[in-house]
């Protein structure tokens, strides 16, 4: 019996498998190595970078959630230099591709930062974070708007020949507006979803729970919402989507898959299993085997859906055709 | 540092709402006091996180651990519902535990509530190394005076604050220690741990004395390795800007334990 081919290609980023984590969930890759070797994984993505260091959001951060968690860490990272300096070499180590998630406060900042990263050796390709809850200025402002979204992918475009990912967020109006625009700027890739805005409230001391106040929710209670953009999005862009959101297993990532996504990001879920990624690796190539299918891409986007499900493309986003 | 599944032997409750899990880890477990397990409540998703309980004893040269916990939430909860033989999911041990000075004479360990657990296994180590201990140990009353079997059989009579005054001195933990400060000489430096009222009160009567302190501090975690940035902790004594990168630290890392030296 043949070995289930499980590679892929996104961005013009050849993986060996289509399962990475989400950024914000795996650091900068150091703490989860102590687990498990990196290389089996098929992108590492890090977390937020920005141009400068940034000290991120007064605690509490976290907060538990039924089947998650909110989380207001505000992109708490050393900034692109001591990124470039002590992250990246230990990064280099492993034989398995970068990808580096951007995150600026301007459009300036993202056009920088695609220009300082531009020939850097060991960066595969760039994650631009268009899409985060937790900071007052910069992230989800533009990822809230198509024409904004699009400011910010054409800035990165201009500065960079990386392969250009762009994670959107669910906490808009029509996400397919979104993805038409960053594709049309030159985004080659679209991850979703980021996490949902929420919020949490202690009512013994009538205060929110988090320091920010509000934060960005995941973990599993979120799975549905993200299988539903996925779908929606992979059938009216050109080009491959990123799925995650809630994945906590092999069963959720071949869920995305069938729905249209090419690879799968797992999040919150590590926290709890930090061997969870190679669980699912595994058991995509059972899954493959037990089915007789070839080639993980058999599967990508094969969801068999009735004719016009309500709801559906071209519904403008609106569930209510469930009714 | 690895995730590992240990066996549950004993589950009891050893005052309302208070329980002690003993289990035996695959090998040797071999922790600093005032490091961490990152336990995982149930098979599921839901709750989704684990939780950080320190080590409330260690025994058997690392065949047996103790942890003592208070039920306080779902997943608290379903973990007072373990029973002996069923397996233990943990992640650990983990984060900076307490700096141990071998040739000291004599320690001082201030607890409140459910913080007796590390400084517990604290106890334990420093006696075997033939450190005597003074232990000043708070709670609300009597019955919430927890571990005080296991501390004398380790040879450590505590002295006793109750809040309601059922049993030692009446008033909190920090009040005993302003009482004994006065009475005896001062110690080289104190360790503590216990609610974040306690530490902060713990931490202002020790300054008065020029007393270092190590801390064990308690915040919500997520990952519990360093990676989510979840359990920001900004040290006072420390000089930074608010903008600062290292303006927050990860108390899963660079704590739990904090040292205080009263510089500022």
């Amino acid at each position: 019996m043949t070995v289930p081919d499980l590679s892929v290609e996104i961005a013009r980023i050849k993986l060996k498998n289509p399962v990475m984590p989400a950024a914000g969930c795996f650091g900068f890759g150091e703490e989860y190595a102590q687990f498990f070797d990196l290389n089996r994984l098929g992108a590492i993505v890090v977390k937020a970078v920005t141009l400068k260091p940034v000290a991120g959001n007064p605690p509490p951060r976290v907060v538990e959630t039924p089947s998650g968690m909110l989380n207001a860490i505000g992109w708490q990272n050393p900034g692109l230099e001591r990124f470039l300096q002590d992250k990246l070499p230990f990064l280099r180590r492993f034989q398995v591709p970068v990808i580096v998630n951007l995150a600026g406060y301007t459009v300036g900042e993202y056009g920088e930062l695609a220009a300082r990263l531009e020939g850097v050796d060991g960066i595969a390709g760039l994650e631009l974070n268009i899409s985060c809850p937790n900071v007052r200025e910069g992230g989800l402002a533009f990822g809230a708007s198509p024409r904004q979204a699009a400011l910010v992918t054409a800035a990165v475009r201009r500065n960079s020949r990386l392969p250009l990912i762009v994670k959107l967020s669910p906490n808009v109006t029509d996400i397919v507006e979104v993805a038409e625009a960053v594709v049309e700027a030159g985004a080659e890739a679209i991850a979703l979803i980021n996490t949902l805005t929420g919020m949490a409230v202690d009512l013994e001391r009538r205060r929110p729970l988090l320091g920010n106040i509000t934060g960005g929710l995941s973990g599993p209670a979120i799975k549905p919402v993200a299988l539903y953009q996925v779908w929606r999005v992979a059938q009216r862009v050109s080009v491959p989507v990123i799925g995650m959101g809630g994945i906590a297993s092999t069963r959720d990532a071949l869920e995305f898959i069938l729905a249209g996504a090419e690879a799968v990001a797992v999040g919150a879920a590590n926290f709890k299993e930090p061997l969870l990624m190679l669980k699912i690796i595994e058991g995509l190539k059972d899954y493959l085997a037990g089915e007789g299918i070839d080639r993980i891409t058999d599967l990508t986007g094969k969801l068999a859906c009735p004719e016009g499900p309500p709801g559906g493309p071209g519904s403008g986003g609106s569930s209510d055709g469930a009714g | 540092m690895l995730s590992d599944q240990g066996l549950v032997t004993n589950l009891i409750k050893v005052a309302p709402d208070y329980y002690e899990l003993t289990f035996r880890p695959p090998g040797i477990l071999k922790a600093v006091p005032g490091q961490f397990l990152h336990l995982a409540v149930t098979g599921s998703h839901d709750p989704l996180l684990r939780r950080p309980l320190s080590i409330f004893d260690l025994l058997e040269g690392g065949k047996k651990c103790r942890l003592l916990f208070k039920k306080s939430g779902r997943g608290t909860a379903l973990l007072s519902k373990f029973q002996a033989g069923e397996p233990l999911d943990y992640i650990g041990p983990l984060g900076n535990g307490f700096t141990i000075y071998p040739g000291s004479p004599w320690e001082l360990l201030v607890a409140g509530g459910i913080g007796v657990a590390p400084l517990h296994y604290l106890a334990r180590v420093l006696t075997e190394s033939g450190i005597k201990i003074v232990f000043l140990l708070g709670a609300a009353n009597r019955k919430q005076l927890l571990a005080r079997s296991s501390l004398s059989s380790l040879g450590v009579e505590p002295l006793l604050a109750t809040d309601d005054g059922s049993a030692g001195y009446r008033g909190t933990v920090g009040e005993l220690l302003v009482d004994y400060l006065e009475k005896n000489p001062a110690p080289d430096r104190l360790y503590c741990c216990g609610p974040p009222s306690m530490i902060e009160q713990v931490i202002n009567i020790a300054a008065r004395w020029k007393i270092p302190v190590q801390a064990s501090h308690e915040e919500r975690m997520a990952c519990g390795i360093g990676a989510c940035m979840g359990c920001a902790f900004h040290h006072p004594e420390e000089d930074t800007n608010p903008t600062d990168y290292h303006y927050y630290r990860r108390l899963c890392r660079e704590g739990p334990v904090i040292s205080y030296r009263h510089r500022r």
